[in-house]
């Protein structure tokens, strides 16, 4: 027999590979921090003369109480406790430029603009989780031992230190994932009396599972990243439990020229085309003002345990 | 007559031969750069309310002071492009931190500062004290190293030793988690390990109260009892 016709006599006919029509995101913690009542946000720096914020810290609505006093006796002043924070904005900042042919053969459409628009929203709020995941580690108060898992135990003395110390709930709790995930071994293993029959550790098992908000549990809401910071030379990991007044942070954007090819996208990212006509080529670049600090250091505490 | 005549005495000359190494397109061998999280340079800081118990002893906890604009009320300076951190590290110093030099370490250590940046990685800044390996995210800790220096800190007088108050907060809670652990133990015996721990951590403890010997606390006459009548 001869001639017959086989995937190599066909060569002219068939290509080595060919793209799938389907794609694959790469893995990333592409998260947004929920709104909730723990985060503080500032207003922002336009038109105020500076970079740089002071967030005054006031002790009033009950932080100085009534003084037993005589009936006819002259009553002392009361001395106003305040305190100041300070935050400072910069420039965040990313552009993906692209060649005219490699837009033109662009086969799943990831060069054009709204696609790298949706981008540089998901990364500016990816980029707000990051700032604070590297904040919820410098809490004066910890609570875990270097080395060990962490635990129902860690999360309990976290909320007590907390509540101690007046910090008003509801708490936000920013945690690596593995700390989530010993936890959470914690509640399914060794969870026994209320937490055994606690529904929230019911739905902490059961929840559907990956990186973002995994819910609430022990009255906290959880948010897992893989942002948080490691502590003790890589040994741990050092997330955080805090509550309103510990961290603030600022989003700001320089306003949108109506002349220019640029667009605001939420009030929180400028947005813009750059043509470079002479080489062909053409940028999108995203820009935000950013800025995190940490303010009343004993309204959060550092959950430090085994990486 | 040589050995490669044959009988008939015709030639038969070997084929030339060269060494050969298979070249196959894109395998460019395995990547010399770690895949290591990117983050921020920062400095080591230290807090009087922080310590752990590590290599059995009381040593502090650091954190670490994100050196990034917008982090902290950092700044970039807009003459130089540099960052500008003396807000952000006054900041820290009002709120009872302590910066860690970068460039002050035990002697014979070979580095002359406690950051690095792995080879390719712009992004990344480790502790000395952290390995990270090509082609990997791991980051594995030189444990001994970390509490060595941790240990040259205290003893160098680089750190005030933790104060006596902290130990007994220290010694409460590390009792509290033995007598947990010792109901736990019950019914479960692998929890004999955290039972060991808590007592191990103990001994440390109250050895580094012993050491300081009983500090009497702060006491000054209560303000404001002269008109009690007693």
């Amino acid at each position: 027999m001869a001639d017959e016709i086989t995937f190599s006599s066909i060569a002219d006919q068939v290509e080595s590979e060919i793209l799938s029509g389907e794609f694959l995101m790469l893995q990333a913690d592409r998260n947004a921090l929920p709104a909730h009542p723990a985060l503080f946000r500032v207003p922002g720096f336009r038109g105020r003369g500076s970079t740089s914020q002071k967030i005054p810290q006031i002790g009033l609505m009950g932080y100085d109480l009534l003084a037993s006093t005589a009936e006819t006796g002259t009553v002392a002043n009361t001395a106003l406790t305040d305190a100041s924070g300070t935050i400072a904005v910069a420039r965040y900042a990313k552009a993906y430029e692209s060649s005219d042919l490699a837009r033109l053969v662009d086969a799943y459409g990831v060069l054009q603009p709204g696609v790298l628009a949706m981008d540089a929203t998901v990364s500016l709020a990816s980029t707000i989780l990051s700032l604070h995941a590297n904040l919820v580690d410098n809490f004066a108060t910890t609570a875990g031992t270097s080395g060990v898992d962490a635990s129902l135990e860690n999360v309990l003395d976290a909320i007590t230190a907390l509540e101690v110390s007046k910090t008003e709930g509801p708490f936000l709790g920013i945690v690596h994932p593995q700390q989530w995930a010993d936890v959470r071994k914690d509640a399914a293993l060794n969870g026994g009396g209320a937490i055994q029959f606690n529904a929230g550790a019911q739905a902490m098992l059961d929840a559907m599972k990956g990186l973002g908000f995994k819910g609430s549990f022990l009255g906290v809401d959880w948010f897992t990243s893989t942002h948080v910071p490691t502590a003790n030379a890589g040994a741990d990991r050092a997330g955080g439990i805090f509550g309103r007044g510990a961290i603030a942070h600022v989003i700001d954007e320089v306003p949108v020229d109506p002349d220019l090819p640029q667009i605001s996208v939420n009030g929180q990212l400028l947005f813009e085309k750059s043509r470079t006509a002479r080489d062909a080529l053409t940028a999108y670049i995203s820009t935000a003002y950013l800025g995190a600090s940490e303010q009343i250091d004993t309204c959060g505490v550092s959950l430090i345990t085994d990486a | 007559m040589s050995a490669f005549d044959h009988a008939a005495g015709t030639p038969s000359p070997t084929v030339g031969r060269k060494e050969y190494s298979p070249l196959l397109a894109g395998m460019g061998g395995p990547s010399r750069v770690t895949k290591v999280a990117p983050g921020p340079p920062f400095l080591l800081k230290v807090h009087p309310s922080r310590w752990q118990v590590l290599g059995g002893r009381v040593l502090p906890c650091p954190g670490k002071h994100k050196l990034q604009a917008g982090l902290n009320a950092v700044e970039l300076d807009r003459h130089s492009g540099r960052l500008k951190a003396g807000t952000s590290l006054a900041e820290a110093k009002e709120r009872g931190w302590q910066i860690l030099p970068h460039d002050d370490l035990p002697p014979g250590t070979d580095e002359g500062s406690y950051l690095y940046r792995p080879d390719g990685r712009g992004d990344v800044v480790l502790l000395i004290w952290e390995r990270c390996f090509a082609g990997s995210a791991t980051i594995r800790s030189d444990a001994d190293g970390w509490v060595g220096y941790l240990s040259w800190l205290v003893d160098a007088g680089r750190v005030e030793p933790a104060p006596l108050y902290v130990l007994e907060g220290m010694l409460d809670a590390a009792q509290e988690r033995l007598d947990r652990a010792q109901d736990r133990v019950r019914t479960q015996p692998s929890a004999q390990v955290d039972v060991d721990r808590e007592v191990a951590i103990i001994a440390v403890i109250e050895g580094e109260i012993e050491q300081r010997g009983a500090a009497e606390p702060v006491r000054q006459a209560p303000a404001g009892l002269d008109g009690v009548d007693l």
